[in-house]
């Protein structure tokens, strides 16, 4: 499965739970997803509690206001898809995430509720 | 070459801000009030030294792991979870006792400015206040935060440097102790590294985007350059101050300081600017270690009610109830009860030098794992001056401790403490081993 697949599925899978909309539903992040090895870049558009659209654009680096989580897109497809926590991920250095301490917690949020770890 | 300089200068603050707080005047004052007191600006410069070489390490691990877990990520991808665990309880341990020390602190200089009888409300209320802020997710604006750092340290440097010319040459009689004694200097060369506490928590809590996060090493060492100046300059006025005024019994020297220089107008200043700092360090503080039980909780080492309740505003709300009412209470203990805030400030700079000693050695460990991939871009410290500095430091610490001659009470305690502390680290790895090979063989 190509990473924009695992995107489309998670996207899915988030839209679908109303418990992921209660938490995001004020949340409005420039959130990017980037796979360091291959340069596949994705930005997740969320609006009223939905991810809207997934489309191909570049994170502006100087910009310290966006989400962003890069790694190797075996780790991205992996921690998208549910195999893998991404918490134990990030702690151990596989995954960068930049961005405000909110804004992660609220991702982790998401994650833990879709995959239950 | 600075990348991003807005970011620099903002975690700049943030970590000069962090290491920055009312104990650091009154560790100043206890280092003058021993043996070798005469030498504490020396003593600052060799503890200085030494966390610029811890700085370079923390540079070198930050850049090894960027956008990571800051400490958490290090140790235990250097020395495993149980190590990681133990330096993560450390550091909240550490806290607590910070938040004890500078609660007492507060109480003390609001009742005498305000003539309070009751500290112990205003330390209450402070916490509740910072508690509040974290509650809502806020931290201090960007902007806020850089000014009150800034203006702390040059209005502090003016008064200490008004101190320094308004201190009369003739009555340089000096009140500090002046005898060269090896163990009291390496106590002080100890309690020194507590000033410098804080400075490597932007590693975990700057939010940086990608091209600033490059400049985390450099923030490091400069936040050291920084404190290692201000605390010279202030030390060497206070040093002409307590010549003159042998009052260096006072735990809050800076507010003294500030009414000999300019009155009752310029201990007002001084609070004001040291409170500011205060709230802002102990947001950060907060901030920063509530996400690092919840990440710990996440991962299985903690109670799961850690990391399955999150608010709306994205914070997770039993470490940060636990770690504000338990700092909360500590402080308030503090207020009440006639503790030494001098045996705090030396278990907690005990602490963190241990720390510190283990966050040398990692850099070197996770060297040989990375290979050549962090010195393309950084200029890395020789191996065998961070074997001698960790050496030295280790030995040291041991060497205190053996010496300290701590009434039974005290040492009964911290025995206890430690314990405790490897019992429940071994316990939380075992069921998580346990949890992770039940899930293993499913």
């Amino acid at each position: 499965m190509s990473l924009e697949t695992v995107l489309g599925n998670f996207q899915q899978k988030a839209n679908n739970n109303q418990r992921v909309k209660s938490i995001i539903i004020n949340w409005k992040p420039r959130f990017f997803i980037e796979a360091q090895d291959t340069h596949l870049c994705y930005q997740l558009d969320i609006q009223d509690g939905q991810i809207a659209t997934i489309k191909p654009a570049d994170p502006d680096d100087n910009d310290d206001s966006i989400l962003l989580v890069c790694g190797k897109q075996q780790v991205l497809e992996s921690i998208f898809s549910g195999q893998l926590n991404p918490l134990s991920a990030y702690s151990s250095g596989q995954l960068e995430v930049y961005g405000e301490e909110a804004d992660k917690v609220k991702l982790d949020a998401v994650s833990l509720i879709l995959w239950g770890f | 070459m600075i990348r991003d300089k807005k970011a620099f200068l903002s975690n700049l603050t943030l970590g000069v801000g962090m290491a920055l707080a009312v104990s650091c005047f009154a560790v100043l004052s206890q280092m003058f009030n021993h043996q070798s007191g005469i030498y504490t600006p020396y003593i600052i410069l060799l503890a200085g030294s030494i966390a610029y070489i811890v700085a370079k390490s923390v540079g070198e691990l930050s850049l090894m792991y960027p956008g990571a877990f800051g400490i958490w990520t290090y140790i235990r991808n250097a020395w495993g979870n149980f190590i990681g665990l133990g330096v993560v309880l450390g550091y909240v341990i550490m806290l607590l006792l910070v938040a004890g020390i500078e609660g007492k602190l507060l109480g003390q200089i609001f009742s005498v400015l305000f003539n309070i009888s009751h500290p112990a409300l205003i330390v209450t209320a402070l916490f509740l206040f910072v508690m509040g802020i974290n509650w809502y997710g806020l931290n201090f604006s960007k902007r806020a935060q850089i000014g009150m750092v800034l203006l702390l340290v040059f209005i502090s440097l003016l008064l200490a440097l008004l101190v320094w010319i308004k201190v009369p040459e003739e009555s340089a009689n000096s009140a500090i102790p002046a005898e060269t004694a090896l163990d009291s200097l390496l106590e002080m060369l100890i309690i020194a590294f507590f000033l410098f506490v804080g400075f490597e928590w932007t590693t975990n809590s700057a939010n940086t985007s990608r091209k600033a996060a490059g400049d985390i090493p450099k923030v490091l060492t400069a936040s050291i350059a920084v404190l290692v100046v201000y605390y010279f300059l202030f030390s060497v006025s206070m040093q002409a101050y307590l010549n003159h005024d042998t009052a260096h019994h006072s735990m809050t020297p800076h507010v003294s300081m500030a009414t000999y220089s300019l009155g009752e107008s310029g201990s007002f200043l001084i609070f004001v600017l040291s409170s500011l700092a205060v709230l802002s360090s102990f947001n950060v503080g907060l901030i920063g270690a509530t996400r690092l039980i919840y990440a710990v909780a996440r991962e299985g080492y903690l109670p799961e009610s850690f990391s399955s309740n999150i608010n709306r505003h994205g914070v997770p709300v039993w470490p940060l109830l636990f770690l504000g009412t338990s700092g909360l209470v500590i402080a308030v203990f503090c207020a009440i009860a006639e503790i030494d805030i001098a045996i705090l400030s030396e278990v907690a700079a005990l602490i963190i030098c241990l720390i510190y000693a283990i966050l040398l050695h990692t850099a070197l460990r996770l060297r040989t794992l990375h290979g050549e991939k962090v010195s393309k871009q950084q200029k890395l410290l020789p191996a065998p001056l961070i074997n001698i500095v960790t050496g030295l430091m280790v030995t040291v610490i041991v060497a205190i401790i053996a010496d300290k001659g701590w009434s039974f009470e005290i040492q009964f305690s911290l025995t206890v403490l430690f314990l405790v502390m490897v019992c429940a680290g071994l316990m939380i790895v075992n069921r998580y081993n346990k949890l992770f090979q039940k899930e293993k063989s499913q």
